[in-house]
Order: structure tokens, then C-alpha cells, then sequence
């Protein structure tokens, strides 16, 4: 990322029981590549990462409750991914009960 | 004429015969004759073709599976192996040795972080592997993928290709090599289907032919050449009726009772063993807890989780061991750090005496939902040296409200003073996996040692002996949990040496239900003591398998 862009920075906590890996990082993985701006995830003070790589998102190793950066350069795109990252991304969308 | 081996189960099952494909050597590292735009379009394509392909089978398989196969899709199509390919065909490697090198450094990373995403380093090898045979136009490695169910026969297994293997797709296992105590004996017995290992002649039977595999007896053969349809259709239900016949509690022949309990680590597999008929849980793994937690979960947490599982088992015995972590299987919050000997290092309850805190609290939930429970609670602590440190446990287990508190047997030094061990606690179990690791100085996941771990060898045998005539004299039970309780022979044997319980995974009760039936005390102890005699492990079971026959009272 330039330095001449103003980055948006969101911060977010994650809201899936078993953290961003198995599902929740599949799910969070389809969700930017639809994005039409670029975003990267990390922790305060960290390195940032490409949430488009499974391989880089289950690296980062996030678990439940943990405090989380989103940063873009446009702030809707900051801002719809952290919220999806604070969502229950390991519950089942219509099917009950098996969310373990 | 029909193919003799050794069997792993009493079942059988009768399917097509599906090879597993060779596995492929790596790929070679010589420069490329195309240029680096062709090298990369080629690997680029192999991707996408890939990723839909898993894509589209995700489409059509049950939500589990969907869910692996979805991953996959995207680790096909990961920004970061696309740029690890871009850099290494730039250096003049191949395609197909440029998506080795990409994934290898995503697979190894992930390895090295264990738990959760160690899994998704073999969901990252296995997509590798298809991609690299994509591009070299063979087939892909791995399990082959049928939509009818199969009885599959290989030269061998590795963990690494049965780590995807579908569920409810294979029949029955035959393996040229192998013994009952290799890897895909372990599966089968796991997984509760027909098993014949050390099959060489089954070479012969060719991809498609319809077989029958009778683990009972050992034996493949051709169904409509070896043996014809009728008889193998009466064999089959046969083996059935049989394994039916023998139902409820575990004991011998002559009553002596020997309760068979379930190894579990979730709710589900306390379903499961509700299912296949135990009378307890012998062994909660907790760790489940944990898993994927960047702290420790509360007390509050931990103490409805257990709650939910003890309710599956009112009035019977569940016995749950602390949580057992270490550098070998290491969980994010402990922060262990690696080390030199994991095995030999702060492990077991070594961990819970360094993280007190953690300890402490898995006991005081533990402990509270123990009075309320209509299950008779057990914990025990794994990995305990000596009588010093099971007392130190035991005392503080009662101090958090245990009823019962117990320890692991897995430590030699703890089977050598099995009387002063014995003395401090109310029950012990013998975790069969570690004592052999650490008797025979042969490290569990080293594969180049594999063949020393063998809960066979008189000298496991003699330690378990031990730990038993403490308990017959004391009149403390003394159960078993490892691997070795799930083999029905080695199950009497241990009966045999003074072992009152045996717990296994659910799919192997069953069998040694069954085999348990076919024996008297007397009997069993002629069997362990002949079986002392031997000089290693493969002679050990070769005097069983011999003896077995004279001694058993049923047939």
C-alpha cells in the first residue's frame, strides 16, 4: 500500500467460536475476492495480510475474541469486513444445530 | 483360489476392487526447456482446472465435505501459491516443480502452527498433488474417487493419503504389506470395516473385479471365480449374524465381567458410543475445549460442556482426563514453544503443573458438575512419572469436588511402582500408545520407528502385568485405553494380566465384544502367559494367533 492513500482503518474483534479458520476463513476468502477495492487484515502493530489467500488467512491464526485491523483504502470495503469478521461466521445460514 | 492374509476385524463386505494409484516422486527440480511464460501458463491452467473441478464436486457432496472441497477450490486459486508459482517458473523450473515449491512453503507453515490448521496443510498437500499430476496428464495420487463404494486395495497406506479418505466409501481395506498394527489397521478398526493386511498375492486381482474380504479369516477372493455368489452372499451374513449374536455388557464366557467403555472427544462421538453399545466413557479427551482457543475457556464454559456430555451416560462410568497438551500437540494459548525431544518435554499433566491456573480450573468444572451429574465422574491425569506426583493430582482433583481421581499409566516409572502408585489413587488406566513409545525408546510420529511400536512386545506386557497384579491385590480397577484394548486378541490377553476394563473407539467394540465371549479367565491367562514367553512383538502374536484355537472354550 502507498503512502499517499488514505487508508481506512476498522477495527474489529472476531465473532466465530472456532476463529477465522476451516469455514469462517473460506467464507471471509469468498467474501473479498468479490471485493472491487483492495483490503488488508492484521493484528494492531502486525504485519498486514491479503485476505484473498486461505493460506495467509489460516497463517494469521485468529481465534475467537481476538482484536483484529481491517485497512482500505475505500471505508465502505474496511467497514463491510469487519463486520463480516465480527459476524458468527461458523453458523450454519439455514441449517440448525451444527455449528460445531 | 482365494488370497490369504492377516485380518483386522471379524466382519466382512463384498465390493469392487479399487487400486491405489502409485504416489508420484516429486517433482524434478532440472531447468525447462519452455520459457517461463509457457512453464507459468501451464501451471495456470492446471489451477483453474483444478479449482473448478473441486468446485463443482463440491456442489454434489454431503455438507461436510462440501466444506473441505470448497476450501480447496480457493487454496487452487490462492493469490499467494499463484505468485510462489509466477516467481519460481521465472527461475526457469518447471510447472508442475514450480506448484511443488509453492505449496511445500504454504504446507510447511501451516504444519509448524499443528491444531487446526496442521489439518489444512494436508487439505494444501493433497490440492498440490492433483495439480502436479494435472500437469503431467497422470492420475491424480491419493485415494481414487468413486461415486459407488469400494473395497480398496493398496501396496500400503500412509496417514497422509487416508487423512481425506471419504467417509462411508470404502467397503473393506487390503494391503500388499502391513501388519495388524499399521496405520491402515488402525483406520479400519477405527472406522469399524473388514481389513486384510500382509496380502501378497492379492496383486492379482485386477481393478473392477468384484471381491470378497473376509476379515475373519484372512482371506480376498473373486466373487463368480474364486467363490460364487451364493456362498459369498451366506459368508456375509453369516459374519453378521455372528457379530450380532454377542450383545451388551462385556464378559467372558464364564460371566467374569469386563466393561467395555468408548473413547471419546466430542459430543458426537458420545452419540456414537451410545450407538455401538458402551458402558461408559474410558477415556474423555478434553482437549476439544481448547482447540482453536486464544485463552483458556471459563469455568462456566468448560462445566456446561461437560455437562452435556455426562448426560449421555447416566449411571455409567466417564472418565475424563485433563487436558493433555505438549510441544507435539501444542495449543495456541499455552504458548509451549517448540522443543528438541516434544515426547520427553513438558507434557501431560508436566503442563498442567506449570499452567496451575489452567489445571485448576478444567478440575473445579469438572468437579462441579460431578455432584450434579447422573453419571459416575472420573478424572484421571495423563503423562503422571510417580506415586509423588498422582498423589499431588489425586489430592488436588478431591480438593475441586472429584468423587473418583485417577491417573494415566504411560510413563514406565510409573508401571515400576505400580503398588505405591496404585496406593494414592482410585483407579488407573494404561494408556498402551505412550507406554510402548517410551518402553521401547521408539518416537511415536517418527515413521522410521514404526515398526517398534507394538503394544505386543512382551515388555509393554510385562509393565501392564504389573500395574495389574497392583490393582487385583489392591482391588483397584485397572483399565486400559489405548490402541491395544481395540485388538480383540491382544484384548484377552490383557484380561489375562489383570486388566479389569478396556475402552476403544466405539467401531471396535463389537469385535472385542465378541472375542471376549470365546474366553474363561483360566483361558485367558494360559494365552498372556504363553504369550510372555516370546521374544518380540511378531513372535508374541504369532504364539496367540497359534494358541488361540486350543484355548478359546467357544468357537
Amino acid at each position: 500500500m502507498s503512502d499517499d492513500i488514505t487508508m481506512n482503518r476498522v477495527e474489529t474483534i472476531v465473532g466465530s467460536r472456532h476463529g477465522l479458520h476451516a469455514r469462517p476463513a473460506a467464507r471471509v476468502v469468498e467474501f473479498c475476492r468479490g471485493l472491487d477495492h483492495a483490503v488488508t487484515i492484521g493484528r494492531e502493530g502486525g504485519p498486514q495480510i491479503n485476505p484473498k489467500s486461505l493460506a495467509m488467512l489460516l497463517a494469521l491464526d485468529a481465534n475467537f475474541g481476538e482484536s483484529l485491523v481491517v485497512e482500505s483504502a475505500d471505508p465502505e470495503t474496511a467497514a463491510r469486513l469487519a463486520e463480516l469478521i465480527a459476524g458468527e461466521l461458523d453458523r450454519d445460514e439455514g441449517v440448525e444445530g451444527s455449528d460445531s | 483360489m482365494t488370497f490369504t492374509g492377516l485380518g483386522v476385524g471379524s466382519s466382512a463386505a463384498i465390493g469392487p476392487a479399487v487400486w491405489m494409484p502409485p504416489p508420484l516422486p516429486d517433482p524434478s527440480e532440472a531447468p525447462s526447456s519452455l520459457t517461463p511464460a509457457e512453464e507459468l501458463e501451464r501451471a495456470n491452467l492446471a489451477l483453474t482446472d483444478v479449482a473448478a473441478e473441486l468446485a463443482q464436486r463440491a456442489s454434489r457432496a454431503d455438507i461436510t465435505g462440501a466444506d473441505v472441497l470448497l476450501a480447496q477450490s480457493l487454496m487452487a486459486r490462492d493469490p499467494v501459491i499463484i505468485e510462489g508459482v509466477q516467481e519460481a517458473t521465472a527461475r526457469g523450473l518447471t510447472a508442475q516443480r514450480a506448484v511443488h515449491e509453492a505449496f511445500a512453503s504454504i504446507v510447511s507453515l501451516l504444519s509448524a502452527l499443528g491444531g487446526t490448521q496442521g489439518a489444512r496443510a494436508a487439505d494444501f498437500a493433497d490440492v498440490s498433488r492433483r495439480v502436479v499430476a494435472r500437469i503431467q496428464g497422470l492420475p491424480v495420487p491419493g485415494v481414487p474417487e468413486r461415486d459407488e463404494p469400494f473395497v480398496l486395495i493398496a501396496h500400503d497406506l500412509a496417514p497422509a493419503d487416508t487423512a481425506l479418505l471419504p467417509e462411508g466409501r470404502v467397503l473393506a481395506f487390503v494391503t500388499v504389506e502391513g501388519s495388524p498394527t499399521s496405520h491402515t489397521a488402525i483406520l479400519a478398526r477405527a472406522k469399524g470395516v473388514p481389513c486384510v493386511v500382509a496380502c501378497d498375492a492379492v496383486v492379482d486381482v485386477a481393478e473392477g473385479e468384484l471381491v470378497l474380504v473376509d476379515a475373519a479369516a484372512g482371506v480376498v477372493a473373486r466373487v463368480g471365480e474364486d467363490i460364487d455368489e451364493e456362498a459369498a452372499a451366506r459368508l456375509l451374513a453369516r459374519r453378521a449374524a455372528r457379530r450380532e449374536a454377542v450383545s451388551g455388557p462385556g464378559r467372558l464366557a464364564d460371566g467374569t465381567a469386563v466393561p467395555l467403555y468408548a473413547n471419546i472427544g466430542s459430543l458426537e462421538d458420545a452419540n456414537r458410543a451410545r450407538e455401538a453399545g458402551a458402558e461408559g466413557v474410558g477415556l474423555l479427551r478434553t482437549e476439544f475445549l481448547y482447540i482453536g482457543a486464544s485463552s483458556a475457556p471459563t469455568v462456566d464454559q468448560q462445566a456446561a460442556e461437560y455437562a452435556e456430555i455426562f448426560a449421555r451416560f447416566p449411571e455409567q462410568v466417564v472418565t475424563a482426563r485433563t487436558l493433555d497438551s505438549g510441544a507435539d500437540k501444542p495449543l495456541s494459548f499455552l504458548n509451549l514453544g517448540p522443543e528438541e525431544n516434544p515426547a520427553l518435554g513438558v507434557r501431560g499433566m508436566r503442563v498442567g503443573k506449570t499452567n496451575l491456573q489452567v489445571l485448576d480450573d478444567q478440575l473445579d468444572a469438572i468437579g462441579r458438575v460431578t455432584a450434579e451429574s447422573s453419571a459416575r465422574v472420573r478424572v484421571m491425569a495423563p503423562m503422571v512419572a510417580d506415586a509423588e506426583e498422582a498423589a499431588w493430582f489425586v489430592e488436588r482433583a478431591r480438593a475441586h469436588g472429584a468423587a473418583e481421581a485417577g491417573v494415566m499409566v504411560e510413563v514406565p516409572a510409573c508401571a515400576l511402582a505400580a503398588d505405591a502408585v496404585i496406593d494414592v489413587v482410585d483407579f488407573v488406566s494404561i494408556g498402551t500408545n505412550d507406554l510402548t513409545q517410551y518402553t521401547m525408546a521408539a518416537d511415536r510420529q517418527h515413521g522410521g520407528v514404526a515398526q517398534y511400536q507394538d503394544p505386543w512386545h512382551p515388555s509393554v506386557l510385562r509393565l501392564i502385568a504389573m500395574v495389574g497384579e497392583a490393582g487385583t491385590r489392591a482391588g483397584k480397577p485397572v483399565g486400559v485405553c489405548g490402541e491395544a484394548a481395540a485388538e480383540p486378541l491382544l484384548a484377552v490377553v490383557l484380561v489375562g494380566i489383570g486388566v479389569t476394563s478396556l475402552s476403544m473407539t466405539p467401531a471396535a467394540l463389537a469385535d472385542v465384544r465378541g472375542e471376549l465371549a470365546r474366553w474363561d479367565l483360566a483361558g485367558a491367562r494360559a494365552l498372556a502367559a504363553a504369550v510372555m514367553t516370546a521374544r518380540g512383538a511378531k513372535e508374541a502374536r504369532g504364539i496367540a494367533t497359534e494358541r488361540a484355537p486350543e484355548l478359546r472354550v467357544a468357537p
